[in-house]
Formats: structure tokens, sequence, C-alpha cells
């Protein structure tokens, strides 16, 4: 790259440079545990997996063996549910440098063996980028996950005067929240998800969604704050509107977050299903050849029925660091997981 | 791991501990660069991996991706319970220190192998599995947030 490189980025690099430490030697990497961490949770969270697999009457489908992934023996004739969605983000945002107006798009594709507790999530961002990430256990809140490619983060950020680029949202996320979760979830997960019903309020209307197919109109609002360091709270205001499919009234064909910012702009977000069939169960959509093993956080203990409110519907999607997180719009308030 | 191994080991170290150092600095830099080593020539895909340099380059980055959440986790529990580490990084300045904690990892990535290796954007999404866009966003934030702080 024939780049001239400025004094600044020049310094940064050089002192990076002179502050590198050795590499350890070669034999002392022999004694490095793989993911120590990993290693620690990994016994009683496959103990448990165990128990809850055998006490669903599932026992046997799964082995797991060590750092191995599962592998189903699924009988002839199994199939798996087969969910396309397409997601867009479109920006309107006026920043301090120049106006930001795009859009940008990935497809969602989700394999769901739902007997066997595995999912496989595909994005394809519109470049072609592509990151897939495969599931056992829980779609929430998994034992075991395997990721390849690098996460498809599609963004609409803000230059500012002072340097900074502000983010207004990223997605979609790693796993993507879904439509209908629900129907990804065990029995003892399912009744602590909120639906549109329990979120949003219905707007008594059908309106068609992106690919023109009436939908029965749910909304909530939540009026929020963005943080920046370097500025006071930005207000920001959520609008999340579902289109549910009026003949069974629980599928969501689609779902829109509208975010706008006081004096900033708008950003959209909108998933819209696609497909949601069933297909043949294909074993090599869960085969793990060339992924890597991701980091899996321990299940929470649930909250019993009568205890506190619902849970968030999707656990492992974290909210960006540059929100606040007591006041982050996009799942009710106390539910969310930082990213970092 | 095997001999063959350790030989891919000697040939990359010193520029993944370098890499490695870019994005999570001087203190977890070995650390990042040994989980993440280990973590990929002992998975079941070693073997057929036909780039192992750009693999390596990979696994740092994804590596340096999850300390940095958890880092990030820590140093608030760490905030809230007492005063900072507040130790400096020997050769390495307070002020280019707080610039580089403003960069994302993927554009402490980015600028790493665009100026130590003289990567062309192609080169480097390649390398690190970026869509081109990604990385030329990435590139410029870094340039324009290191020039901004740092002139």
């Amino acid at each position: 790259m024939t780049t001239k490189w400025s004094a600044a980025v020049a310094r940064a690099m050089h002192e990076l440079e002179a502050a590198t430490p050795s590499a350890p030697p070669w034999e002392s990497m022999q004694l490095v545990p793989s993911h120590p961490e990993h290693s620690r949770r990994r016994a009683p969270l496959l103990v448990g997996a165990m128990v809850a697999l055998a006490a669903s009457g599932l026992a046997g489908l799964v082995v797991l063996r060590g750092d191995q992934p599962e592998r189903s023996s699924a009988p002839a004739g199994a199939t798996m549910h087969h969910v396309r969605v397409t997601y867009s983000l479109t920006s309107d945002l006026t920043c301090d440098e120049f106006p930001s107006a795009e859009t940008s798009t990935a497809e969602i594709e989700l394999f769901a063996d739902r007997a066997g507790r595995r999912w496989r999530t595909s994005v394809t961002a519109s470049d072609g980028a592509t990151a897939d990430l495969i599931l056992a256990g829980s779609y929430v809140y998994p034992t075991a996950r395997w990721e390849r490619g690098v996460a498809v983060e599609l963004s609409a950020s803000c230059p500012m005067q002072d340097g900074d680029n502000l983010l207004v949202w990223s997605g979609p996320t790693s796993p993507p929240s879904l439509l209908n979760v629900a129907a990804e979830l065990g029995s003892d997960e399912a009744p602590f998800v909120s639906t549109h019903g329990e979120l949003g309020v219905d707007l008594g209307r059908e309106e068609a969604d992106a690919l023109g197919r009436p939908g029965h109109l749910w909304e909530q609002r939540i009026d929020g704050f963005l943080t920046w360091p370097t500025d006071p709270q930005l207000p920001i205001t959520q609008v999340t509107r579902w289109w549910v499919d009026p003949a069974d009234g629980t599928t969501v064909l689609q779902r829109q977050f509208t975010y706008t910012l006081e004096g900033l702009g708008e950003v959209v977000e909108t998933e819209t299903l696609v497909e949601d069939g069933v297909v043949a169960l294909d074993e090599t959509v869960f085969a793990t050849d060339g992924f890597h093993p991701g980091e899996v956080e321990p299940r929470p203990s649930l909250p019993g029925p009568d205890g506190p409110g619902p849970l968030e519907t999707a656990p492992t999607t974290c909210a960006s660091d540059d929100l606040d997180l007591s006041q982050e719009p996009r799942w009710p308030a106390g539910t969310f997981t930082p990213c970092s | 791991m095997s001999e063959l191994d350790g030989e891919v080991y000697a040939k990359h170290a010193d520029e993944l501990t370098r890499f490695a150092t870019t994005l999570v600095g001087p203190s977890d830099a070995e650390d990042v660069m040994a989980s993440a080593v280990v973590g990929a020539m002992r998975s079941v895909t070693w073997s057929e991996v036909r780039d192992p340099r750009a693999y390596l380059y990979r696994a740092v980055l994804n590596e340096a991706r999850m300390r940095q959440r958890a880092g990030v986790r820590r140093r608030r529990r760490e905030a809230a319970a007492a005063a900072p580490d507040t130790q400096p990084d020997s050769h390495l300045s307070m002020e280019v220190r707080d610039a580089v904690d403003r960069l994302s990892v993927r554009a402490r990535s980015v600028l790493h192998l665009a100026y130590w290796h003289d990567m062309t954007v192609e080169e480097i999404s390649r390398t690190l599995g970026l869509s081109r866009r990604s990385t030329e966003r990435a590139l410029t934030e870094a340039r324009r947030t290191l020039e901004e702080e740092l002139s």
C-alpha cells in the first residue's frame, strides 16, 4: 500500500512496536491450556446438558466427547426448520462532517434441529461477507458454540467534529435475534420470553409488510438516552413495530426498530421473514469442520413463574458499549446484557 | 502439537506478538498470542489450514476481541471496587495508549497490517476475513482518530 502515514500514526505504531514483549518460547506453548475458562466450565455444563436431555427423553441422541462437536444420530425422516430473514439497516443522519444516508442489507438463515437442540445461523452481508454460527443445547444459552467467518456487523454511525465516530447502531447481533424466538426455546425457557403481546400495544389495524403481506400491527415506544463520552446524553426514541400474521395472531412476519435521535436523525432496522419451512434434516448443516469453538456463558437461573418480570427474549444479544445500558431501549429495562 | 507446528510458530511468533500488542497492549499481548496460537493449533481443522499465517492472524484477532469484552467487564468491576491500575506500560506514553484505546480492535488490526506489512485493503480483507468496506472504514477510523488525538 503506497500510503503516506502521518506523524501521529507513525508515532503510535512505533511506540507500540517498542513496547512489544518477546514472544514466549515454543516449549512453553505446549503447557498453555487451550481455553482455561472453557475447560473449567465445560464439565458442569455438559453434565447439566445430559441431565436435561435425559429428563426430556432425548438422552442418547447426543454424544458429548471432550472438545468434539455434538453428533446427532437423527432417525430417518427427521426434519429441521429452515427460516430465512432479510435484514436492512437504513440511516439518515445529519452528522457534523457530512450527512450519512445509506442502507446496508444482509440475509439471515436459520436451520433449527429443535429435537436435537442444534441451530445454525448464517449471515450474509450484501458485500458477500459471511458469518456462520452453530449453537447446541439452547439458542439463548448455548452449552457449545462454533463460529466461522467474522461476525457481519452493519453499522450506522456519524463522524463528529471532535474526531469521534458516533456509533448509532450496529447489527445484526451474533447470534441474530429471531423474529419468532419462542419456537426455538425449551419448555423451561419459553415461559419467560416476552413477545409482542407483552411488550407492545395492539394498534388495531393491518398494514402490508415489505413483501406486501398483510400484518396486524403491534407497537412499543421507549424513550431513552444514547451516551457518548464527550457529550451529554443524547435523547433517543425507539419505536418497535411488529407485523403479525393475522391468520394465527402469533407469527411475526416483520419487525422494525426505528431509532430517532434528537437533532441527528433516524436509523431504521427492518427484519422481514421471507421463508419459514420444514425440510429434511441435513447433518452436513451442523458439521463443525472449519469452525472454531466460541465462548459460551453459563446459563443463569431462571426466575420462577411467580418471580420477577419476564426474561429478555435474547439474553445473548448484547447492547453496544456506546449505549447507556440502564436506559438502552431495545430490551426491557434491567435485562440488558452488555457486550463487554 | 507437532514439530512442524513448532516451525510455523518460530516463523510467525514475533510478528503475531507485535500484532497482539497493537490489539491489546503490551501487558496482555503474550497471553493473547499464546492462547490464540495454541487454540488454533489444537483445533481439529488446523491440519487442513492452507494459509497458517492468515489463520493465526485471525485467531489472534478473535482472541483479542474476546479478551477485550472480558477485559472491559473486569475493568468495570475493578473500577467499582478500587482505583484502577495506573502503572504505565514501558515505552508506551499515556497519550498514545489513550489514543489507541479509542480505536476498535478491528481498526487496530487493520492499521497494523497496513502500516507494518504494507498490505493493500484487499490483502487485509483476505487475511482478516473482513469485507473490503469494513476494512476501508476501519482504516479511515484508525487514521483519523490517531491524527486527531496525537497531532
